[in-house]
């Protein structure tokens, strides 16, 4: 019999254990809140001109998106091969595979960083010294999603808290020196890369193999990038879609160009930073979720279909994971609801006691509300990569990016007072859109499993 | 992949006959396909179309040499690869008429359900095609509900892969085009019967069929032994439970489809007596029934009757490596007969690449039982090449239909030793009508017993002037009844019957080009 479409190997894992629970919540939010947290530590602790602040911190944001944009889909498709090949127990393939997508998105990156550094004009040591920090950046986030795949997330959540400690130490002392704000940014993510060396450290003890040829390991991770072509556009579309305001709003009135020749919008970056963070808890909650019922769930849909159960059988388990997730839906909205209404209520109080201007007030308020849907949007995201629907998550994360990108420039072209409107307006009707995706996806479950495995073997 | 080059040099003109094959000719060698190239070169006076029904996009490629009166050759895969681009479907609306169309052809056989689907599959807007089987909600739709209304307690996942291979398959037949002839002449029932059922329905053509094994029986006995069909259903020991499983639906289905065909030919000849009451039993009609038995070519093996082998006692099997040839069972009794012939060698002669995984079974269990060195395994080879050196001939096979091995042997004077499988009984033993009894040509013995294999080969290198006997009574009973020319006789026979009762040639639409069209031209040519 051909595949069932869904692959079994992301389900074999055991169930979330009661321990492991806060780990997750933690290793799914760990980075992003270090980051920021870190970010705000450097530039308080730190000595030098304010300038070299501001370089310092646009070369930390551009690295940030960078890596993300250039490793993130890399990696999403080398750990859905991964999970494969442990299913196919062909466990001598891993370890190699994992170091080519770390390599080969440290690559990616270095290239992308090196050629924005080339348009705006950096110096030579300028542009050694950001595009090494960028791609040693871009190590860590293939690292930690293959640590997450074999559960390690204690491991993800204590190697980033000493890595980025040991980014705030390295960046200060660098800092004293007065040296460049690119060697500064180098030292930052020396102490990130020291948090990757050791996740890798870790998960190569867990797969050990002797090391594969370099190019059968590049033959393999490039013949997985083409048999998932569509699951790599629709991750780096999604995470473009989390950085795309930000880049229209660089290009617009709030701009400004530092001495580096990076430009930026530190008024609506950072503001719309601390909007992200309102879907912290809801995220940590859904990563829990995730792992726990919504598994069992798909488990019990899974095991029907292999058990060669009824169709009525197979109906039951499909509306008890339809179910299972709208329930959990339902209980995180109202959670993030909680936290966009706590953040746009006290955006006042927040820009007072971040020493926000006044106008910023408004955009933490839009944003505080955009992240609700915004929050829709990454969990229908995930869910529908959960479910093996890598298509439609494609076509949702396209969709969502225009609808970022248009309605963002839409607001320059109005005018300040409209600024985060954009990226509300956008933001609610993606998440419409995805909502209308996931139930669809849901409510023909059993159609859509059984037309992909045909779609597999007539491959 | 790429499957036989199609090719057609009717010029627009019908040809006299289009014969339906599934699975053999011109991709597989021996069998059904050496009586098809043998069926085209003795009946030179008329021309030939084939469809050739095979289950996938290929690869494949030709291994015969076409014969000049083959004017036309196409493909019709059962589960072709869809176009690039959306192709429209049929209603959703259409789901109910689906379901009650699919239900009776594939649990009834209900040849008008047949014409139903058709009116789908020929629309001129958004038609039915393969490949919208399991790949649309209309056609998920008609899964379940052919599954709530046949097989509800069957594990569904298994019953959607059968409808998938079943359904599509159906649609695919019933949506290509048919080449324009006199006659249609199907190979069997199964995929290519429903070829010619539907020629017969849609467009009146004379219709007829030639089983060599039963299909039917064959599907029956493969689906038994699938391990890949998972039993959801316990049936215990009652033999009225009317519930349906897979197997049930698989076997079903095939029933249906031979009932279909049965319906729609005005002759249906096989092989031998046998396999006529499977026949009736499968809804045949009697009065349609005729026995064209299979012929060999006697001058062929003539020389070697008149020189017997004086080589080392050697025993050969001449055929496929594949599991219905029971090669094992073969290989058993090698390793038996060995300890009373201690000379004893061994040939099977056959072609290896149908089943790769079976054939170094055979290879690895000569090894494992000692017997490699005495055991050769050449591949295809001549007949007369093996029987040179053969004293017996032996066939294990578990089920078969007339075996040319079995005839060539007799051609040959080489007695046999065979499985009560197919005609191998009624060649050997049954009398003979315009002779006196000759005796048998050689011992039939039990499928799976390779205990008898061996003390039939013991005793008949025991006896030489017995097996000589029976190697000479073989050949007496081949020059009676299973020549060449008798069979070309008897198919030529056929053919002027059922052109007479042909009544119309239906146009044929317009040619579409086919890619390789022009290399198999010019290497026709």
């Amino acid at each position: 019999m051909a595949g069932l479409g869904i692959p079994e190997g992301s389900l074999r894992r055991p169930g979330v254990q009661r321990g492991d629970a806060g780990y997750i919540a933690a290793s799914a939010v760990t980075p992003w809140l270090l980051a920021i947290i870190a970010v705000a530590l450097a530039q308080v602790l730190r000595f030098g001109p304010v300038e070299n602040a501001l370089a310092f911190q646009a070369y930390i944001v551009y690295a940030f998106a960078l890596s993300a944009l250039a490793s993130g889909p890399v990696a999403l498709v080398a750990v859905r091969t991964t999970n494969e090949l442990v299913f196919l127990g062909q466990l001598e393939k891993v370890p190699t595979l994992i170091v080519a997508s770390v390599v080969t998105g440290a690559g990616l990156c270095w290239l992308l960083t090196a050629c924005i550094g080339l348009i705006a004009g950096f110096s030579a040591s300028q542009l050694f010294w950001t595009s090494l920090g960028t791609a040693a950046l871009a190590t860590i986030w293939p690292i930690s999603a293959f640590a997450g795949s074999i559960r390690e997330y204690s491991w993800i959540v204590w190697s980033f808290v000493l890595g980025f400690t040991l980014a705030v130490i390295l960046s200060v002392i660098v800092s004293t020196f007065e040296a460049d704000p690119a060697v500064e940014f180098a030292a930052f993510a020396a102490g990130l890369a020291a948090c990757g060396a050791l996740l890798i450290a870790r998960i190569l003890s867990v797969f050990h193999a002797p090391a594969r040829a370099p190019q059968a390991a590049l033959h393999a991770l490039w013949n997985a990038i083409l048999d998932r072509k569509v699951l790599l556009a629709g991750s780096a579309l999604a995470i473009a879609v989390l950085w795309a305001d930000k880049w229209v709003m660089w290009f617009g009135p709030l701009s400004i160009q530092l001495r580096n020749g990076l430009v930026s919008a530190p008024m609506y970056d950072s503001t719309m930073f601390l909007a992200a963070l309102a879907m912290v808890p809801a995220l940590a909650m859904l990563a829990v979720a995730v792992e726990g019922p919504i598994r069992q769930s798909l488990k019990g849909f899974i095991a029907a279909m292999r058990t060669q159960g009824t169709l009525s059988t197979l109906q039951g388990e499909a509306k008890t994971l339809r179910q299972q997730v709208y329930a959990t839906l339902i209980r995180l909205l109202v959670v993030q609801a909680c936290a966009s209404l706590l953040l746009a209520f006290s955006s006042p109080a927040m820009a007072d006691a971040l020493g926000f201007r006044w106008q910023q007030v408004g955009i933490l308020r839009l944003g505080a509300l955009g992240s609700f849907f915004q929050f829709i949007f990454v969990s229908v995201g995930v869910l529908l990569l959960f479910l093996q629907r890598t298509q439609e998550f494609f076509w949702i994360a396209a969709f969502t990016l225009i609808a970022v990108i248009a309605c963002t420039v839409a607001t320059i072209v109005l005018g300040p007072q409209y600024y985060g409107y954009g990226y509300l307006a956008a933001m609610a009707i993606a998440a419409a859109v995805a909502v209308m995706t996931l139930d669809h996806t849901l409510t023909n479950l059993e159609r859509l499993v059984f037309q992909d495995a045909v779609r597999e073997a007539r491959r | 992949m790429t499957g036989i080059p199609a090719f057609d040099r009717t010029n627009g003109e019908a040809v006299d006959v289009c014969l339906v094959v599934e699975g053999c000719y011109p991709h597989v060698a021996g069998g059904v396909s050496s009586w098809v190239d043998w069926l085209m070169r003795s009946q030179p006076d008329r021309t030939f179309a084939i469809l050739s029904v095979v289950a996938g996009p290929g690869p494949r490629k030709p291994l015969y040499d076409y014969p000049r009166n083959l004017l036309r050759l196409d493909e019709i895969v059962l589960d072709p690869a869809p176009p690039k681009g959306r192709s429209k479907v049929p209603d959703q609306t259409d789901a109910d008429v689906l379901i009650s169309a699919f239900c009776d052809v594939l649990s009834k056989g209900n040849g008008d359900a047949l014409d139903r689907v058709v009116e789908f599959t020929s629309r001129k807007h958004r038609p039915l095609r393969p490949w919208h089987v399991g790949d649309t909600s209309l056609m998920w739709a008609v899964a379940c509900g052919v599954y709530e209304r046949v097989t509800p307690q069957a594990g569904f996942s298994d019953f959607f892969w059968a409808f998938q291979a079943l359904a599509g398959g159906l649609v695919a037949i019933l949506s290509a085009e048919l080449p324009r002839a006199r006659i249609y002449h199907a190979a069997c029932t199964g995929f290519a019967g429903l070829v010619a059922a539907r020629a017969s329905r849609q467009h009146g053509q004379s219709c007829i069929l030639t089983e060599h094994g039963i299909y039917t029986n064959e599907r029956r006995i493969e689906i038994a032994m699938a391990e890949w069909i998972v039993d959801s259903i316990d049936y215990g020991l009652s033999p009225d439970d009317d519930r349906i499983d897979v197997r049930r639906f698989w076997i079903n289905s095939f029933e249906s489809f031979a009932r279909i065909c049965y319906e729609a030919c005005s002759q249906i000849t096989t092989l031998f007596t046998d396999n006529q009451t499977l026949q009736q039993a499968l809804g045949a009609a009697p009065e349609r029934l005729r026995l064209i038995p299979n012929g060999v070519d006697l001058d062929r093996f003539t020389p070697l009757v008149a020189s017997p082998p004086n080589g080392p006692p050697t025993v050969t099997l001449l055929g496929r490596l594949v599991p219905i040839k029971d090669i094992e069972t073969f290989l058993e009794a090698v390793v038996l007969a060995r300890r009373e012939v201690p000379e004893l060698q061994a040939i099977v002669a056959g072609p290896c690449d149908e089943d790769e995984d079976y054939a170094q079974r055979c290879r690895a269990l000569a090894r494992k039982r000692g017997i490699d060195d005495i055991v050769s395994f050449p591949g295809r080879i001549k007949a007369e090449d093996a029987f040179a050196r053969t004293h017996i001939v032996v066939l294990t096979s578990l089920s078969e239909g007339q075996p040319l091995s079995v005839l060539e042997a007799g051609a040959a004077g080489r007695p046999c030793v065979t499985t009560n499988a197919g005609a191998c009984r009624e060649i050997l033993e049954h009398p003979l009508d315009a002779l006196p009894d000759v005796g048998p040509g050689g011992i039939v013995v039990d499928i799976l017993a390779p205990n008898q294999v061996a003390d039939a080969i013991i005793a008949l290198f025991k006896d030489p002037s017995r097996r000589k006997r029976m190697g000479h009574s073989l050949r007496t009973r081949i020059e009676n009844g299973y020549t060449s020319e008798q069979a070309a006789a008897g198919y030529s026979a056929l053919y002027a019957q059922a052109m007479n009762s042909s009544v119309s040639v239906e146009p044929a639409a317009p040619e579409r080009e086919r890619p390789g069209d022009t290399i198999t031209q010019e290497r026709m040519a």
